[in-house]
């Protein structure tokens, strides 16, 4: 651990506990859910205002369900490990009754008329949805002051972004204001803020979690996933978001954590960030010291090799933006203004791609997909950059422009196996260092269990940002 | 491209009624494309994209 890091926090406060200690906690009626849900509106207080993470807030409802998950349980009607769990949602996925604007102008005044598919397994489990949390712009680009709210955060240092396009998720979790909370992720955004923030976060496999209820970004890139502080709290939220939490008899992604990285054949992707692009010397030795670590915990470390990192980007960048204008281009046109200028300028992007251009990068991303699947008949999972370098400051544009795509998530959503990004390290300035580890298609199981022995084998997941005591 | 060119792109993509008022927006977009286009086919590294030119700047 670097020298001069923040020690770890005794975890003694509600809102630093983890949502399976917490979880366990009400299970066994030691904790209230309303005693929670209060701790939790007393931290959303004292760091919200700081942090921008919530574009809405509803304290009131959240401590009605709060009240009403305890009386369930008092009554013996528990549903399972989300029951009296706060969750927060990412504001393009709708809450029954809450607005959904996606941060933008665009869609100021939409009031969500029923659930997305996840917000209604996530009550059906018990879940508590206090809020909608902030996000870049339609879920594409980065963080603008160019909106109708300011954007997110990041809780290691609020002079600098928290990531995105999930970003009040991530500032969100990492700075104990929520346990758990869900992102969406085309290109990386549920794992950019993962590793800016140093938390966890996972995208599964495409088509594992229901969309629907969600605004799209790009029909064939989208996910819905966990941003939690825990491997475990990640694997909690991802049985609620697949429907499976409170399923009597259902298994859990949690099954078989414990089990370790022993046996694992893992393939460490080198060249993503020593050959294709170059990451910055603290990111690359944390990645190193990642495959030492695992190694150290049983699993079998050799170099895999895919096709660049610049063709899946091409593939990912021509996709996305060829999707998004099908889904925005009509709005694009009729209320140009209404976007932030960072999103209108990519949004319009799409308007010069041609049919072809997509067809034919439809056509690559088949080709690349059969390079990783060919990968994986050798390897269980692969550890591979997330982050090139760390969150860079929110108000330096040169800076952010340079830096924001320096990123290798992207490949996995061209091909859409399951990944995941967790802390790795802290940079000199202190900013959260990452990685990423990626599985076989619907086989999170191993990943997730990847991911718990390495956090099991550091201490990272254990500091504290400093910006957010 | 020059200007005649420019203009033939953006009407084609029936988004004429933006030159006016949206101009460097459009340049910018058509430039980002252009960029996704020549990386898709291996023409260039999307030369658009500084974090495949630029190294990280550890001063900042």
């Amino acid at each position: 651990m670097a020298e001069g890091a923040p020690q770890p926090d005794p975890m003694s406060a509600l809102h630093w506990r983890t949502a399976s200690d917490l979880a366990e906690a009400i299970r066994t009626r030691r904790l209230s859910p309303v005693e929670l849900v209060e701790a939790l509106l007393a931290r959303i207080d004292t760091v919200g205002p700081k942090l921008d993470a919530f574009l809405h807030l509803d304290a009131e409802g959240a401590l009605a369900a709060a009240r009403e998950a305890e009386r369930q349980i008092a009554g013996g009607s528990y549903l399972g490990p989300l029951h009296g769990l706060p969750v927060g949602i990412k504001d393009c996925i709708d809450i029954a009754g809450m607005p959904t604007t996606c941060h933008s102008k665009v869609f100021l005044g939409n009031i969500a008329k029923a659930d997305a598919t996840v917000t209604a397994y996530l009550r059906r489990a018990g879940a508590i949805l206090p809020g909608k949390l902030a996000m870049h712009e339609c879920a594409i680009d980065g963080p603008d002051f160019d909106l109708p709210f300011p954007p997110a955060r990041n809780p290691w240092n609020r002079n600098h972004h928290p990531g995105g396009s999930s970003s009040g998720s991530g500032a969100a979790v990492a700075s104990g204001m929520l346990p758990l909370a869900v992102g969406t992720d085309a290109g990386g955004s549920i794992r950019h803020p993962a590793s800016a923030c140093g938390i966890v976060g996972l995208k599964p496999t495409f088509g594992l979690v229901p969309v629907h209820g969600a605004i799209p970004l790009a029909y064939s890139l989208d996910h819905i996933g966990p941003l939690a502080r825990s491997v475990a709290d990640a694997a909690l939220l991802l049985d609620g978001l697949t429907g499976r939490a409170g399923e009597a008899g259902a298994s859990s992604y949690g099954d078989g954590l414990e089990r370790g990285a022993h046996g694992l054949r893992i393939g460490f992707v080198r060249h993503f960030h020593e050959d294709d692009a170059t990451a910055d010397e603290e990111t690359a030795a944390a990645l190193d010291r990642a495959a030492d670590v695992l190694a150290r915990e049983g699993a079998t470390i050799e170099t895999a090799i895919l096709p660049r990192l610049q063709e899946f980007m091409a593939v990912v960048g021509t996709i996305m933006l060829s999707e998004a204008w099908s889904a925005y281009g009509p709005l694009v046109r009729e209320r140009p203004d209404d976007f932030g200028g960072m999103t209108r300028r990519r949004f319009l992007s799409g308007a010069f791609l041609s049919a072809s251009d997509y067809v034919d990068a439809q056509r690559k991303r088949a080709a690349l997909i059969d390079a990783v699947e060919a990968v994986f008949a050798d390897h269980d999972v692969l550890l591979v950059a997330s982050s090139l370098c760390p969150a860079s400051r929110i108000d330096d544009a040169e800076e952010l422009a340079r830096t924001y795509p320096r990123q290798a998530r992207g490949p996995f959503n061209v091909t859409g196996h399951p990944a995941l990004a967790m802390m790795a390290g802290l940079s000199a300035s202190g900013m959260p260092l990452s990685l990423q580890l990626v599985g076989r298609y619907r086989d999170e199981n191993t990943l997730l269990r990847a991911a718990f022995a390495f956090e099991r084998a550091t201490e990272w997941h254990t500091l504290r940002p400093t910006d957010t005591p | 491209m020059d200007a005649e060119e420019f203009r033939i792109v953006v009407q084609r993509a029936g988004l004429e009624p933006l030159l006016r008022t949206h101009e460097p927006d459009l340049k910018t977009a058509i430039a980002y494309a252009e960029g996704l286009r020549g990386a898709l086919f291996g023409k260039n590294d999307i030369a658009q994209e500084p974090w495949q030119k630029a190294p990280p700047n550890p001063t900042r």
